[in-house]
């Protein structure tokens, strides 16, 4: 395929290699917007990758009080596990932990048609230690938990369904400052797409990994090839001399075309002011196809 | 409404059981087949087309009842799907036993509202029941699930045994509101002049739950839809029985 560049930007023939995820999504609310940011603060914290925090989580976009059950301000939250068995108790638990003790807060069901449905406010009502109160308005069940605030209302249930986690570029530059810069742009153009979520901090990553280590303990280790300060020791160095840093932006989505929106949208940012903003090129993670069925090859997605 | 309509064309004050008249029974009939329904009516049993004056239209899109003046008892009991509306007044036990659909009564209702009908343990069971006047006593009694919303005032013993579900009653209630109650909300537009019999003071404050069952209520145009407060006094009871029910009076 002939070379490609986007201001100047070398857009690297790879692809990105994501796999299948399970999500769901929850709409929080709170009394304003600042608990609003609390409460999903909490309840996405340590959600980064599925291999070490069990779930990948992010805020997809912010409600107003119109478009949420109680009229008041609100987030939509989507958070990936690996099955839903898995997402059964972590979701039951981080709403119980970081929702339910938040306050004014309640949370709802954002996704009603999925594969199945995990308990929200079925598994934590018990908190309610016999004076929990069910109300059932139309097809959606809720719980009011009596708390020290008043009334935790939470529904009884969310779907959960299949989804895409692993999607990702990484953004080359002449400097960290410059790199950062894109980055942000990047991040910026992602989130107020629907249906996908960057669950890093800040939606970016420093720290890209590689299966494997020296280290037999150790599942995965630093992605050396990306790394600019091991260009001279590493043999198999994807860097050219003058790049000086390497973000990347994973994200995670309810299908492909969420992942292929998100990408083009970021890569089109982060390319945006070009070489003359020190952005050296684009470039994708995977695993030579090994990882996951879903590949999202970069020319093809900007083209 | 699209659907078929049942105008009534008998003597005023004539007694009719509308029970067997739901849209998921006539789904699907002819008006010739509708027509030929046996009815009963005042102690003995006539046909459907000998009370009413159908027009052509299929129940299962909705049904539309004209009582003129005739009494109408049980309208919509039973009733576990689709939609009936009633331009007028309806009789007792309208919308007894309901396990779900829509029955919406333009005019005032008699009394067991959405509750059981005679030798059956439990009253409204899921759906939805709007009244557009006042409903008479015992409304909701032994209620299980759903909403009924009145906008005018309902009897006496409204939510009597209630297990769980919604009575919202705008213009309030009679005497012994809530008798028996286990858990549901027996929600009242006014203030209570006095403690319900049985409740203990829950206290006043903005009730969260309340901005659900106002979405839930959308479309119905009902006193609560309209309400702009979310704030009540709550009593909680009936605690003769151990209940763990409500009244929430509108502060």
């Amino acid at each position: 395929m002939a070379d490609m560049r986007i201001n100047g930007v070398r857009i690297e023939d790879t692809f990105a290699e994501a796999f299948p995820m399970t999500y769901t999504r929850l709409v929080i609310t709170a009394d304003t917007p600042a608990w609003v940011d609390a409460a999903t603060a909490s309840l996405t914290g340590f959600a980064t990758s599925v291999i070490g925090c069990g779930c990948e989580a992010a805020v997809e976009r912010l409600l107003t009080p119109e478009e949420t059950p109680d009229c008041r301000p609100g987030a939509a939250v989507m958070i990936f596990g690996m099955s839903s068995g898995d997402l059964a108790k972590l979701v039951v638990n981080r709403v119980g932990q970081c929702i339910m003790t938040s306050p004014g807060s309640a949370c709802y069901a954002g996704l009603f048609e999925g594969t199945k449905r995990i308990p929200l406010g079925g598994g934590l009502r018990y908190f309610g230690d016999g004076h929990q109160i069910s109300k059932k308005f139309g097809d959606r069940r809720f719980w009011r938990l009596p708390v020290m605030d008043g009334e935790f209302v939470c529904e009884d249930s969310v779907a959960v369904a299949k989804g895409i986690g692993g999607g990702n570029f990484l953004i080359l530059a002449a400097s960290h400052r410059q790199c950062l810069a894109a980055a942000e742009a990047a991040v910026a153009a992602i989130r107020p797409l629907p249906g996908v979520i960057l669950p890093f901090p800040g939606g970016v990553v420093r720290s890209g990994s590689k299966v494997g280590s020296k280290y037999k303990a150790l599942v995965a280790s630093t992605n050396t090839r990306f790394c600019p300060t091991l260009q001279a020791v590493e043999p198999e160095t994807l860097l050219t001399p003058d790049v000086e840093a390497v973000l990347e932006l994973v994200l995670d989505g309810t299908d492909e075309a969420a992942i292929r929106a998100g990408m083009r949208a970021g890569i089109a940012a982060a390319a945006a002011g070009g070489t003359a903003a020190g952005v050296l090129a684009i470039t994708a993670g995977n695993y030579g196809g090994k990882l996951g069925p879903h590949h999202f090859h970069l020319r093809e997605v900007m083209a | 409404m699209s659907g078929m309509t049942l105008t009534f064309c008998g003597g005023a004050g004539t007694i009719v059981d509308m029970s067997a008249l739901l849209p998921e029974r006539l789904a699907g009939l002819t008006t010739a087949e509708v027509a030929g329904l046996p009815l009963p009516c005042n102690g003995g049993v006539a046909t459907v087309g000998g009370m009413f004056e159908i027009s052509a239209g299929d129940a299962a899109e909705g049904l539309l009842i004209r009582p003129a003046g005739a009494v109408l008892h049980r309208v919509g009991a039973g009733m576990a799907a689709g939609r009936i509306l009633v331009e007028g007044d309806v009789g007792s036990h309208a919308g007894a036993g309901m396990s779900g659909g829509l029955l919406r009564i333009a005019g005032n209702a008699g009394d067991a509202l959405g509750g059981a009908l005679p030798g059956l343990p439990l009253g409204m069971r899921g759906g939805l029941v709007s009244v557009g006047g006042r409903a008479g006593d015992r409304a909701a009694e032994r209620m299980r699930r759903g909403i009924i919303v009145i906008d005018g005032p309902v009897g006496a013993y409204a939510a009597g045994f209630m297990i769980a579900g919604t009575l919202a009653a705008g213009g309030g209630c009679g005497p012994h509101p809530g008798f028996g109650m286990r858990r549901g909300t027996l929600l009242l537009g006014r203030p209570q002049d006095a403690m319900p019999i049985g409740f203990a003071d829950g206290g006043t404050r903005d009730w969260l739950f309340l901005h659900l069952l106002r979405r839930g209520l959308e479309g119905t145009g009902s006193w609560f839809e309209r309400a702009g407060s979310t704030r009540a006094h709550r009593f909680i009871g009936d605690l003769a029985e151990g209940g763990h029910g409500e009244i929430l009076a509108m502060a």
